[in-house]
């Protein structure tokens, strides 16, 4: 019962919806029937045509040199980035080089200052000392000199003495003394032994 | 309610009218709203790659070239180098133009006012005509002749079986064609029915309004502003789906030209 | 009837759209660096699906 009751509400249902259905439908004949499906002449050819134009255009024309520039800027591009990194090792070398060549230039600098401060050492020294030779040679003159003076001062003081002695002996005794030379010969033996005791 | 009834009748209008009417002739020869629209679509193609040819510099600037730029290596790398594999420059030019010229027209059909030229089985079939007429050309140029046709049976397969899976091989092989042409039409007919649809309902509702302004009317007016948010959804849909579908047969064609073309690996 | 039709024809693309956005994420979760080729494949596939659903749409508005 229940079954068939179900059954018979199932057609009911089906029935009223079939029956539904067509109603709008026949209503009116406008919904494309299956003839849209079909390919028409008219849109065909014009197609075709179309088609065939924008191949051509492409192929010929436009592809070639649209393709060629994508290309050269992909080669330039590619040549750039090479030619910077070649640059760059370039720039690293003659950096390095630069910098052993300043490295090398501030030692010599270092080594020639010291060189010549050595050099102006030395120099002082044998100045200084060539000075103090200098200085000793002269004063070792000069003492001889007045050496020599003194003695040649004394030669003279001696005879001048002996002279004037003699001359006030005679005055004294009254009598000339003869025999000059003799008595000035013990004379200037006397003044010599005195005049070594004034030396002192 | 009484808009509800109307409806079923709008839409079959509305779906009568996406049938090709000749503009200029009759059906068998003449022009078509579909075809001239195809034609304004061809021009508008020729002029953009005329303004790119001559915009074009060793480094690219704009908009303009810059975009034009990435759909052509786009089809470049995905398509070319990513399915076809090595000689992807012979295939090139007809895989670009394919997918330059669907793609304009269905662009250009989403314009409202203006219709796809892609949006009748005619122009569809003509492209894929061109599709299939390429690959197996090039597949009897890679095989010979005879050789294709028996290249359609798989290699390790023995003697009853291998006809039988031939037979369904050489049919399903006749059905790339019509399904590459139904797939195309089918998508930009339904995507502008659906849209005729949801603005045909969006005017229905306002219609009382507009006669008549009143409070009950406008109360009954306010799904027309769900029908239009629905219609600006799928007409972002359209814009995505016309993309896809030129992305979708070039794609296609690509891979029936590799799979033609492929050569002494079945070893 | 013919929308009858049309619904049940829907079923087998929203399973197809489905079955391959699954994919997709499964593929993306366990390997993110493929994710543009994957996405790419998953607009393919849930194109073809579409496409079988509109052709039952226009087949439901061409059959009285």
């Amino acid at each position: 019962m229940n079954l068939s009751s179900q059954k018979s509400a199932i057609a009911l249902s089906a029935s009223a919806a079939a029956l539904l259905m067509p109603v709008s439908a026949f209503a009116e004949d406008g919904a494309a029937g299956a003839d849209i499906l079909i390919p028409k002449m008219a849109e065909f050819i014009p197609a075709l045509i179309a088609f065939l134009i924008i191949w051509i255009v492409l192929a010929k024309v436009a592809l070639p040199g649209i393709m060629k520039t994508m290309e050269e800027r992909g080669k330039k591009i590619e040549e750039s980035l090479d030619e910077a990194e070649k640059t760059k090792q370039e720039a690293i070398a003659k950096r390095a080089e630069s910098d052993s060549i300043v490295t090398d230039a501030r030692r010599q600098a270092a080594d020639i200052v010291l060189e010549a401060r050595k050099d102006a050492e030395s120099e002082r020294a044998r100045i200084i000392e060539a000075a103090h030779k200098e200085a000793e040679e002269i004063i070792a003159k000069a003492h001889t000199t007045v050496e020599d003076e003194r003695k040649s001062i004394y030669a003279g003081a001696a005879s001048s003495i002996a002279d004037l002695s003699v001359a006030v002996a005679t005055k004294i005794v009254g009598e000339a003394l003869e025999d000059d030379a003799e008595q000035k010969k013990l004379i200037e033996r006397y003044i010599q032994e005195a005049g070594s005791l004034n030396a002192d | 309610m009484e808009i509800f009834e109307k409806l079923p009748d709008e839409i079959n209008h509305l779906v009568s009218e996406f049938s090709s009417t000749p503009v200029v002739g009759d059906l068998s020869c003449g022009i078509t709203q579909y075809s001239f629209w195809l034609i304004v679509s061809t021009i508008v193609l020729l002029i953009v790659l005329a303004v790119f040819k001559k915009k074009q510099t060793l480094v690219p600037k704009g908009f303009f070239v810059n975009g034009f730029e990435y759909i052509i290596e786009y089809v470049e790398n995905d398509i070319g180098k990513g399915v076809v594999g090595e000689n992807w420059k012979k295939h090139f030019p007809f895989l670009c133009s394919l997918f330059l010229f669907i793609l304009i027209n269905n662009m250009i059909g989403l314009i409202p006012g203006m219709k796809p030229g892609t949006g009748a089985i005619g122009s569809t079939a003509a492209l894929a005509i061109f599709a299939f007429v390429y690959f197996i050309y090039y597949g009897c140029k890679a095989h010979g002749v005879i050789g294709y046709i028996k290249s359609l049976a798989p290699q390790g397969v023995s003697f009853p079986m291998n006809v039988l899976v031939w037979v369904v091989e050489l049919f399903s092989t006749f059905l790339r064609l019509i399904t590459l042409a139904v797939r195309l039409f089918c998508n930009m007919f339904a995507g502008h029915v659906v849209m005729g649809s949801f603005a045909i309902m969006a005017s229905m509702f306002m219609q009382p309004l507009l006669q008549q302004v009143s409070a009950a009317h406008a109360v009954g007016a306010l799904p027309s502003l769900a029908w239009l948010a629905i219609l600006i959804l799928i007409y972002a849909i359209e814009l995505v789906v016309g993309a896809i579908q030129a992305y979708v047969f070039t794609v296609l064609t690509a891979v029936y030209v590799s799979e033609a073309e492929e050569v002494a690996e079945e070893e | 009837m013919g929308v009858i039709g049309y619904g049940l024809g829907v079923i087998g693309a929203g399973l197809a759209i489905g079955l391959s956005a699954l994919g997709a994420t499964g593929a993306m979760a366990r390997q993110p660096e493929v994710q543009g080729r994957v996405f790419t494949v998953f607009i393919m596939g849930s194109a073809f699906g579409e496409a079988l659903a509109l052709i039952g749409f226009v087949v439901a508005l061409i059959v009285k």
